[in-house]
């Protein structure tokens, strides 16, 4: 191998220069272009999109198989661990019933309950109110029949 | 209306008793009624729930509240 810097000959499998000490690889290691780089990686060469055009799409890597329709499984030749998996829809199925905590039934039913309760509470409280003097309005009933009770005075 | 109270118990006598409270000495009743006025009229059902409560002397009313009463 000849060195670049000194011209000088030099064992192919030496990194530096015996003579002049310039490093030897850079030549051989030298980065790729962009254009280079894809030749290496099995692309094709890339064509510019002419002005207007919709971008390209990559077309298929030459000498490499097409991925099998649903992805790779494992143990397929490509596969790196990672496969779709199918997802169940979003939202409830349509055949599963709505909680019945969205139906303002449930709701209605306890208001329902709550006022008659309440009600009842307080129809209980007139008819069993007594006065001071212990009496109730039940006392004033005359011979268990609806009674007039006339509130009078003498003046 | 003594009179006119008198009449009515007599028309529906059997179906609507009358029980006169007099609050002159006693305002206790009046006070477990929550009467405000005199007269005042308050119409039980056997078991003693309000049914009407009326207060002045309105003898059409007094009739409806005997009918309501009564049943009729």
């Amino acid at each position: 191998m000849k060195c670049p810097n000194c011209s000088n000959e030099t064992s192919d499998a030496a990194s530096v220069c015996e003579w002049c000490g310039s490093l030897l690889y850079q030549q051989s290691h030298a980065p790729l272009s962009p254009e280079q780089g894809r030749a290496q990686q099995g692309y094709p060469p890339q064509v510019p999109t002419p002005a207007g055009y919709p971008p390209q799409v990559p077309p298929p890597r030459v000498g490499v198989p097409a991925p099998p329709p649903g992805g790779y499984a494992p143990g397929d030749a490509g596969y790196y661990g990672y496969r779709p998996q199918p997802q169940p829809p979003r939202g409830n199925k349509p055949s599963d019933p709505s909680p019945w905590y969205y139906s303002p039934w449930p709701y209605v039913v306890a208001l329902v309950l709550v006022l008659a309760i309440i009600g009842g509470v307080l129809v209980t409280q007139k008819s069993t109110k007594s006065s001071p003097s212990g009496s109730t309005y039940a006392d004033f009933v005359v011979g268990g029949k609806p009674t007039l009770v006339d509130f009078y005075t003498d003046t | 209306m003594a009179p006119i109270v008198d009449g009515l118990a007599k028309k529906y006598q059997g179906k609507v008793e009358v029980n006169r409270v007099n609050l002159s000495n006693d305002w206790g009743p009046g006070d477990l009624f929550e009467v405000n006025a005199v007269p005042s009229y308050v119409f039980l059902d056997s078991t003693g729930n309000v049914i009407d409560r009326q207060e002045g002397g309105n003898p059409a009313a007094l009739e409806q509240g005997f009918q309501k009463a009564s049943g009729g």
